[in-house]
């Protein structure tokens, strides 16, 4: 796999799994799938429709969102809206969000000062290599 | 060109009708709208063209992906884990039991010259085989895909203090399991295929062949054969994936077994399969006729031969019994 393919991937992942929070906290306004993803997007986060909708309906089984259909506009619009189970769910969520955030951004800035001195320490190395296969 | 309405119309057919039919309307329609927005973007106030519908439903995803999609959180299929690995290797022991019981018989049927000729004798190996293998895999699948379906749990995991203990020996279900699927094939195969090569190896004393069984009543009973061997491999394939001796173990082979002697007491009152003149004969031929109580263990013998089933029966019922009393 390449190292662009292994990336996105990954981001992918990254994005799939705060995608139910930002559903549940974007809903706590009414709104239809496509308005969420346009939202969504203009906040930098593509999410693709055919995750979005799916995943709208998955969370409405579960009791977070419910929805409700409009008729009264140009097109027939289902729209969705967090619930107050929804709600209790998001906020220990996002809690735990922030925990993690915090964690993870902690370990990721201390390794990456270590990582720093241990490239510099492996190009000091390589350099000896060389030398004494000189 | 025009905006290609039927194009999406047949787009959302084929995503919902491989949907639960309460949620393709509801599904189509949203879908509907989610399309007529993405074009209207794409479009502005211009008419979309076929071009742009394409465009739009090859962003959307293919009509499978849509569905993988919808249906991600299901349990989509027919066999999963942990019951796939145990489907496998019983459907293993089932189908090489049958193709090679059949082949087996087959061979002994030339052998012993009870068979037609060579063309006819391969025609119906290969239809055997066909018919038998089609059958037992139908079977084995249908029984593993309800085991899946009705959450028959293989181990009992749900806390730390209900993991169940290192099997101990001969405290796994596993080579008892097998041997009983093992048999009970290799029974089948032999009263329900090849009943003539029985009688091929019944000589008397002279030398003259004589017929044990009674092929027409084997075959006029065929379907309480079956459904012996249904109840058992069903019996054992639980004991398999259950994988030691539980007390659902033993309810299961409890039921089984009393609804294998039912099927046994039954077939052997109702059908003369052995022909007990025909042993007494046999005997006859060597140096004196049976007497007494030979005489009339060899007269009886078929009430005698369901005596030892329903007491074989009995026998694995307390030894199932007895491990399962033992493993706690």
């Amino acid at each position: 796999m390449e190292r662009d393919d292994i990336v996105s991937s990954m981001v992918l992942e990254l994005r799939r799994g705060t995608l139910v929070m930002l559903a549940l906290s974007r809903l706590r306004e009414p709104a239809y799938g496509y308005a969420l993803v346009k939202s969504l997007a203009d906040h930098g986060i593509p999410i693709e429709a055919n995750t979005l909708y799916p995943l709208m309906r998955r969370l409405e089984a579960q009791g977070l969102l419910e929805s409700e259909w409009d008729h009264g506009g140009s097109k027939p619009r289902k729209y969705y809206r967090t619930t107050p189970e929804g709600l209790h769910v998001l906020r220990a969520v996002e809690e735990q969000w922030r925990v993690l955030c915090e964690g993870v951004n902690g370990l990721l800035r201390a390794d990456g000062e270590t990582v720093g001195e241990s490239c510099a320490d492996a190009a000091e190395q390589g350099k000896d290599d060389e030398d004494a296969l000189r | 060109m025009p905006y290609d309405n039927d194009l999406v119309e047949r787009y959302l057919y084929a995503v919902t009708r491989r949907l639960p039919a309460k949620q393709r309307a509801d599904v189509a329609e949203e879908l509907r709208t989610l399309i007529s927005d993405m074009l209207d973007e794409r479009c502005g106030a211009l008419p979309p063209t076929q071009k742009d519908v394409r465009v739009v439903l090859t962003e959307l995803g293919t009509p499978g992906e849509m569905v993988r999609k919808y249906t991600a959180d299901e349990d989509a299929c027919l066999i999963g884990q942990p019951y796939y690995a145990q489907y496998l290797f019983v459907l293993k022991i089932v189908l090489a039991c049958v193709v090679g019981g059949i082949t087996l018989s087959s061979a002994l049927t030339v052998v012993t010259g009870r068979g037609g000729d060579g063309l006819e004798e391969g025609l119906g190996w290969l239809g055997s085989i066909i018919a038998a293998s089609s059958f037992a895999f139908t079977f084995v699948t249908v029984l593993f895909a309800v085991f899946h379906r009705k959450g028959v749990r293989v181990e009992v995991m749900g806390s730390l203090d209900d993991l169940p203990p290192v099997p101990r020996g001969k405290s796994s279900t596993r080579g008892e399991a097998v041997a009983g699927i093992v048999f009970s094939i290799a029974f089948a195969v032999v009263f329900l295929l090849f009943p003539n090569i029985l009688n091929a190896l019944c000589r008397r004393a002279d030398g003259a062949p004589f017929d044990l069984f009674d092929v027409e009543a084997i075959r006029a009973s065929a379907w309480i054969l079956v459904a012996w061997v249904l109840v058992s491999v069903a019996g054992e394939s639980f004991k398999l994936v259950e994988g030691r001796y539980t007390k659902r173990v033993f309810i299961v082979s409890l039921v089984a077994n009393v609804a294998a002697a039912a099927l046994a007491v039954f077939w052997l009152a109702n059908y003369q399969i052995v022909d007990s003149q025909a042993i007494v004969q046999a005997f006859a031929s060597t140096v004196e006729a049976p007497e007494g109580a030979l005489f009339q263990v060899l007269s009886n013998v078929q009430p005698a031969f369901c005596g030892i089933v329903v007491l074989s029966l009995a026998i694995d019922t307390v030894g199932v019994a007895a491990k399962t009393f033992k493993a706690r």
